[in-house]
């Protein structure tokens, strides 16, 4: 048999159980909204551990990871850096939020900042918000898929129906199990990319240059290396010295932003008590240590297999020079497989319950007064917006992968209003408004008309510059919230 | 606000401030290399780690009123 059969018939395998594992907790959950979509707030450290990781970790840290570090060398570290700090507001403000779902019914990020905010335009703004982030982020993922399958399929399975396979997994598991779906099986691909990812880390190095250690040496005393390799803040994408303007407002947005995705602030919904929200939160870097021997994949591969291109193809690449067994090749495969999945599920599930309980519930009303109607609209907008992306994966032409790079500075932008809700009760529904337009509209400004920064800052730092005085002057200029909805805030 | 958390917000700072733009200029080099790895990439390793123990000491300090299912 040939062996691109062989790792398909492992990858068939591994889709197999994720669909098994992602089907049957569902049978367990209530069918109503909250269990489809915060899974009856019934999540344990052990889960949700897996859920904020594995759906952090996309196709973008699998296959992007060490696709940075070996095009673009120490900028890569960025990734580790905005983690470093990201999720540790979650830590504050989880249990807080979980406990005002837990007693007012809330699911979504949006329906809890635009109960505080006293505004359902807020609601709306943050629904178009997400959707218009979310489809980008599913669409690179089905590609990431697709791409893997086409890949150890030596082009037999075209991209389209690698993408359409695994996406129809999920599909199927989102539309029957809702967030437990995406619980159980982001535990079951969080501890398979572990292995994988640390498995070869570590070996790739020993087998090519006999370490980690004389794998670095090498790359710092070869004179055909550049020394901005391995000395922050590393390259740009097109291989010049990036500088620390850049570097450095990059890893502070992404901070800002990390803990405000509007799909990992929603599981504090989920999170069964406070321990296990904070839990969640103390424990987060040890997922976030799991990007070290991602980026030394990259690395090893400076040296050993130079001038690959694309960059982002380098995993695969080494997998089919180096002679590895075939077992190992097909479960290296699965292991991408389930770093799109896990981030694509997430992303699905929360768009679709965002799209609902945010937008749809403000314009149609009337067609969602019952919690099975409630779900039934989620799961045909889990179908729609699958197609989306899905059309935006295979078929359409357009870049969207410039409309994911915006979006980090645009998600920073509810940052201030989440810190508000909690921490200043001056904060009202005008200043909330007036700093999350305002913050918008300057980090689009600044994305599409990079030439007029006034230094080479990423745009996300001025949207803030624009958002945080507007939230706090139009705040104070106008009257302040009822006490009786602070007090909601203020004492819990 | 408590000492405790006084020592958290100014040691999470310096952590910050580490991880980018001027702290992060001083460490950006290759030698030492510590562990194999090179100094850029072991100060943002020792950085990560640091951040985890700081959040594990002020979860584990917690005084047990504020703690607790509710």
């Amino acid at each position: 048999m040939e062996s691109w059969i062989i790792i398909l018939i492992i990858c068939g395998i591994y889709l197999a159980i994720t669909l098994a594992m992602g089907i049957i907790p569902g049978l367990t959950v209530s069918e109503s909204v909250t269990g489809f979509v915060a899974g009856d707030r019934s999540m344990n450290l052990l889960i949700l551990y897996f859920v904020m990781g594995a759906s952090i970790f996309s196709s973008f840290a699998f296959l992007g990871g060490p696709g940075w570090a070996y095009s673009r060398g120490a900028a890569a570290f960025y990734i580790i850096a905005y983690g470093t700090t990201g999720m540790i507001p979650i830590y504050f403000f989880g249990p807080k939020v979980r406990r005002l779902g837990e007693k007012y019914g809330f699911v979504t990020q949006a329906e809890i900042l635009s109960d505080r905010f006293n505004s359902k335009t807020l609601s709306a703004l943050l629904a178009i918000l997400s959707i218009i982030v979310f489809i980008p982020y599913l669409t690179l993922q089905m590609k990431g898929a697709g791409y893997v399958i086409t890949t150890i399929s030596e082009g037999a399975i075209p991209q389209w129906m690698g993408a359409g396979i695994a996406y129809l997994v999920v599909l199927m598991y989102v539309y029957f199990s809702g967030v437990m779906g995406v619980g159980w099986t982001n535990t079951f691909q969080g501890i398979f990319m572990m292995i994988i990812a640390w498995f070869l880390g570590l070996y790739l190095p020993y087998k090519l240059f006999g370490g980690v250690g004389e794998m670095f040496t090498q790359i710092a005393e070869n004179p055909d290396v550049t020394k901005a390799m391995l000395q922050a803040p590393g390259l740009t994408n097109s291989g010049e010295p990036w500088n620390w303007w850049g570097y450095s407002s990059a890893v502070l947005v992404s901070a800002v932003g990390f803990s405000v995705w509007p799909h990992l602030f929603m599981r504090a919904f989920a999170a069964d008590s406070d321990r296990t929200m904070k839990l969640t939160g103390v424990l987060y870097p040890t997922f976030q240590l799991f990007l070290v021997p991602i980026l030394i994949i990259g690395f090893t591969a400076i040296l050993a297999y130079p001038g690959v291109s694309p960059a982002d193809t380098i995993l695969p690449h080494v997998l089919t020079q180096l002679d590895l067994p075939v077992i190992i090749i097909g479960l290296v495969c699965a292991g991408t497989l389930a770093a799109s999945m896990s981030s694509g599920d997430a992303i699905l599930h929360s768009a679709a319950s965002i799209g609902v309980r945010d937008g749809l519930s403000l314009f149609l009303p009337d067609r969602l007064t019952t919690d099975k109607k409630e779900r039934f609209h989620i799961r045909i907008l889990v179908i729609l917006i699958s197609l989306v992306a899905y059309y935006f994966a295979v078929i359409s032409d357009i870049p969207i992968v410039n409309l994911l790079l915006g979006s980090y500075g645009g998600v920073a932008q509810i940052f201030p209003l989440v810190f508000c809700m909690f921490y200043w009760q001056r904060a009202n529904r005008l200043g909330a408004l007036a700093g999350l337009v305002g913050g918008i509209a300057t980090t689009i400004f600044f994305l599409l008309y990079p030439e007029l920064r006034p230094v080479p800052m990423h745009e996300g730092i001025y949207g803030l510059l624009v958002n945080i005085p507007l939230l706090v002057g139009v705040s104070l200029m106008t009257p302040p919230e009822s006490n009786q909805r602070l007090k909601r805030y203020s004492n819990i | 606000m408590t000492n405790r958390k006084r020592i958290f917000v100014c040691l999470l700072l310096i952590i910050q401030a580490g991880l980018i733009w001027p702290v992060y200029a001083i460490f950006s080099g290759i030698k030492p290399m510590i562990l194999g790895l090179p100094l850029s990439f072991a100060w943002i390793i020792f950085l990560l780690l640091s951040s985890f123990f700081l959040l594990l000491w002020y979860h584990l300090s917690e005084p047990s009123d504020s703690t607790g299912e509710r």
